[in-house]
């Protein structure tokens, strides 16, 4: 099997798809419908040959573990490489899927659809090449490029008197881009050749270059995630953000940002920077209980589900700190488990809200009336609660565990904010299904529609299936 | 004799294309778009001959033609084509039948700049200049009559008078027998330094003023707005594409022996015009004084770079240069795009939701202004990468230019949301099929450079042989 041309295909289908998106005609009354199809079956077709490459045997003339690899020149002294391994391939899996499942949250949207399919395809298709990329050179174009399609998908999403949390949010990505530059042009300056991301670390640096070096990846990387002081743009973002497609690709990002830490962050840290690990970790604490009792001072679901997210990430950020790296792909798994299930959850309750501001009622016991999203949004409630019906409860708890191997306080916070998170999703279930509320029985509230929930309990059928074998797929 | 004749050509026939501009105004009622088309049919000529006789010239001793010569004023002519293209369509919706006049300013500034570029002769750049900053002038009182534009063209007058005795006191000192430009750099080597300083601040400070470098730059960014678009875009492209050609050439062949003493003159002009590039474009809500900001930017980032004097540079920070004001171009294209009413709009806010009423000329300026970014993969930030790479070892020089770039980034954004996302407020009118067609032209030659950048940099040492 040609996996290299799968690889690259893998990359660049959702690109070939946008294009096809984008000649979708303005004035026709099934644009929407061509642009979702297009969308739907190019997402379609690349998880079917993420699926394939899953089962392709390893290289062992690359890398014990590559799946696949391909590389091209770009100048003489330029070389982009990009490689899968099962790490790579879980992060890309998940973000197919997770986008597929959120194009179907856009159905019902009437503005600017096309647009934002158009983008979410472009977008996806550099963080495919992020999550594979293999050198510094490519690791840096996929990891700035994806900015500028995420800026227009929120900017067409967000109304336009909450522009300046976009400004905000675009600052500090760009931010993070710039710092990332100096690292990788102090990097290349060292070597003129293609500097693999796994050897960054065997790389002779002065003093100062290690600070300037380590701390500029370190902070890019950072300012991806939902930490103090960054926190603030990005859960605005998440609070004012209403389509469901965009805010799952937002979603992403900070998972990106971990991938990141995981895919360059050496295990003994640099003596330069893990000084300063404690003060991170203290900070990544203070945060995590800020979000998680963040979730208290709101009723709207939304909210609770985005600081539900806003502790998770925290979790998967402490965790790729520790100082050991079996855990790897116990986060990946979990990763993978928690976008799909955040996804599931972010389109039912986009349709709950969309149902609410149709028919101006309250959202409160609004569940009560659509039984299938009822179904649906239990099931993924108590998924998300870390209950084992899923990897994820496994996953979870393996990595908790590594963390009270090394930090018993830190472990004890973590239980305790994830306990928080988990109640307040709880108690949103609680609202949504309220059944003191009555409704007119003229009030016609829909349910959601057959497809959706088809392609909803398929995702919890895999997410079940995970709990039995992770990679199930895999023949 | 002939032979002398011919290798005259590039600029005679840039002289032949004015005299029957001439001829068409005394003796017959010409089109308007007749005049472009004659000015353009002779940039094209003079860019043909230029590259036959490539390395071909007469009087040697004032000027020599090499390879890099011919490159850069082949560069300015395909630019100066496109400019003379769109401003053609400037003239005909604005009725006005000064065509003929436009073309013969054009191509006297031509004749300027190509001679500039050539030139290896203190004395003869410096008439040259007095004349370019002539018609420079005239281009000036060429645009609508106002109070404000005709104080900023007396300025631009007065403080080019001011540069040239600058200019005049550091040649006089080479006078007699130092005048070209390889005599003159040995030259100045053994004279004093304070004296040496004296020379150098006198050229290097005249020549800032026309590549109008901070602080010298107000003259070009308090004009841009009140100019007409045609001279506005000339002002940003033509002379900014040969004089830096010009700039080149001299760090090679005279600057260059003086790292010590100029490294920081570099430097401070450097910082000077990303400072005020920075300040310009978030303080301003006017398009080109944006757009004028970041040309600023641009040309602070080359001097930083060249303030290393690291070896190799001068060929990445004219490819550079190149590939800035080539997408600086695609922007000004996009100018003549925007109408509302038949007016041209000036400011950021009239561009509301121009997105949704002209996608695809919305999402050319978008991409423009995108590249502008320095966003990966795009062709422009190869070019930085490539550049910052090689002084890597100057590690505050490559956080200033990111820090820079920051900067600016909101005005970008800015930018992006009032196209993109806000609310049309204007109808605007119909666009120019051909300036479609330039457009596309200008993003598949962007594709080109994004998916075969080689082109830019192949074989640059023999191509660019400045010296």
């Amino acid at each position: 099997m040609h996996t290299d041309y799968l690889l690259m295909l893998i990359i660049f289908l959702p690109l070939i798809g946008s294009i096809f998106v984008l000649t979708a005609k303005d004035n026709h009354a099934d644009t929407f419908k061509n642009a979702e199809q297009v969308t739907l079956l190019t997402l379609l077709v690349n998880i079917l040959l993420i699926i394939t490459l899953f089962s392709a045997k390893p290289k062992a003339e690359i890398q014990a573990d590559m799946l696949a690899q391909a590389s091209w020149h770009f100048f003489s002294f330029i070389k982009f490489s990009f490689g899968a391994d099962v790490l790579a391939l879980i992060f890309v899996f998940a973000a197919q899927t997770a986008l597929f499942v959120g194009v179907f949250g856009i159905r019902k949207e009437k503005q600017n659809q096309k647009n934002i399919l158009f983008y979410s395809l472009i977008y996806l298709t550099f963080l495919n090449g992020y999550f594979f990329a293999l050198d510094i050179m490519s690791f840096y174009i996929c990891f700035v490029a994806p900015l500028f399609p995420l800026y227009m998908l929120i900017g067409y999403a967000l109304p336009e008197r909450q522009h300046k949390i976009l400004m905000r949010l675009s600052f500090h990505h760009f931010l993070g881009a710039m710092l990332l530059l100096a690292s990788c042009i102090f990097i290349l300056s060292l070597k003129h050749d293609d500097i693999l991301l796994s050897n960054i670390d065997k790389l002779h640096l002065s003093y100062r270059k290690s600070l300037l070096v380590w701390g500029g990846l370190f902070l890019a990387l950072i300012l991806r995630m939902p930490v103090w002081p960054f926190h603030h743009a990005t859960t605005s973002v998440w609070s004012a953000l209403k389509n469901p497609l965009v805010f799952l690709t937002l979603h992403i990002l900070p998972i990106s940002g971990i991938y990141g830490f995981m895919r360059c962050w050496p295990l003994n840290i640099p003596y330069e920077i893990s000084v300063l690990t404690p003060v991170f970790q203290a900070l990544c604490i203070v945060t995590m209980i800020f979000a998680a009792f963040g979730g208290y001072a709101y009723t709207n679901a939304g909210h609770k589900l985005s600081n539900y997210i806003f502790v998770y990430d925290l979790l998967y950020l402490l965790a790729v700190f520790l100082p050991t790296d079996v855990i790897k792909l116990n986060i990946a798994y979990s990763v993978f488990a928690f976008l799909l299930i955040t996804s599931s959850l972010v389109i039912l309750q986009a349709h709950m809200l969309r149902e609410s501001a149709r028919l101006n009622l309250p959202v409160k016991g609004i569940l009560c009336q659509m039984p299938r999203a009822s179904i649906a949004y239990n099931l993924f409630v108590l998924a998300a609660l870390g209950l084992p019906v899923s990897a994820f409860f496994g996953n979870n708890f393996i990595i908790v565990s590594e963390i009270f191997n090394f930090q018993l306080y830190v472990g004890t916070i973590v239980v305790v904010c994830m306990t928080l998170a988990a109640i307040s999703l709880l108690h949103s279930l609680y609202v949504l299904k309220d059944e003191t509320c009555v409704f007119a029985p003229e009030m016609k509230i829909k349910d959601i529609d057959f497809l959706s929930f088809i392609v909803i309990m398929i995702v919890m059928f895999m997410l079940l299936m995970s709990l039995i074998k992770p990679l199930w797929f895999v023949l | 004799m002939l032979e002398n004749v011919l290798y005259t050509l590039p600029e005679s026939s840039l002289l032949i294309g004015i005299f029957v501009l001439i001829w068409s105004i005394v003796f017959s009622k010409m089109h308007g778009r007749s005049a472009f088309q004659i000015a353009k049919i002779f940039i094209l000529i003079s860019a043909l001959f230029s590259v036959l006789f490539y390395n071909k010239e007469i009087l040697s001793q004032y000027f020599v033609a090499t390879s890099y010569t011919t490159l850069t004023y082949v560069f300015t002519c395909a630019v100066s084509l496109i400019w003379l293209s769109v401003s053609s369509k400037w003239f005909l919706a604005e009725k006005t039948s000064l065509s003929e006049y436009f073309c013969i300013l054009a191509l006297s500034c031509l004749i300027c700049l190509s001679l500039i570029v050539k030139s290896v002769h203190f004395g003869i750049l410096f008439g040259l200049l007095i004349m370019l900053t002539v018609f420079q002038y005239l281009l000036f009182r060429f645009s609508r009559q106002s109070e404000e534009l005709y104080h900023t063209a007396r300025r631009y007058l007065l403080i080019s008078l001011v540069f040239f005795a600058l200019f005049f006191a550091s040649v006089a000192l080479l006078f007699p027998n130092h005048l070209d430009y390889a005599s003159a750099g040995s030259f100045i080597a053994e004279v004093s330094p304070l004296q040496r300083m004296f020379i150098l601040l006198g050229i290097l400070c005249t020549l800032f003023f026309f590549l109008s470098l901070a602080p010298f730059h107000f003259w070009l960014s308090e004009a841009s707005s009140t100019l007409i678009l045609p001279v506005a875009t000339y002002f940003a492209l033509i002379p900014k594409m040969a004089l830096f050609g010009l700039f080149f050439k001299l760090q090679n062949s005279v600057f260059s022996l003086f790292a010590e003493p100029l490294r920081d003159v570099y430097f401070v002009f450097g910082i000077l015009s990303v400072s005020f590039a920075v300040i310009g474009a978030n303080a301003s809500r006017f398009l080109r004084k944006i757009f004028t900001s970041v040309s600023l930017y641009q040309a602070g980032v080359i001097l930083l770079v060249l303030s290393t004097f690291k070896e190799g540079l001068i060929s990445i920070a004219y490819i550079y240069t190149e590939v800035y004001l080539f997408v600086l171009l695609g922007v000004y294209i996009c100018f003549y795009a925007f109408k509302i009413n038949g007016e041209y709009p000036l400011n950021l806010n009239s561009l509301k939701g121009v997105a949704s009423s002209r996608p695809y000329i919305g999402a050319a300026f978008m991409l423009m202004v995108a590249t502008l970014m320095s966003l990966p993969p795009l062709s422009y930030f190869m070019m930085q990468f490539v550049m910052l790479s090689e002084i890597a070892k100057f590690e505050l020089i490559v956080y200033i230019v990111l820090l820079g770039l920051l900067t600016l980034l909101p005005v970008y954004l800015k930018v992006i949301e009032t196209v993109a996302f806000l609310k049309r407020e204007h109808n605007f009118d119909r666009v120019d099929f051909g300036l479609y067609m330039y457009l596309l032209l200008h993003i598949a030659f962007l594709t080109v450079l994004l998916i075969k950048p080689q082109i830019l940099l192949l074989q640059t040492d023999i191509l660019l042989s400045i010296g």
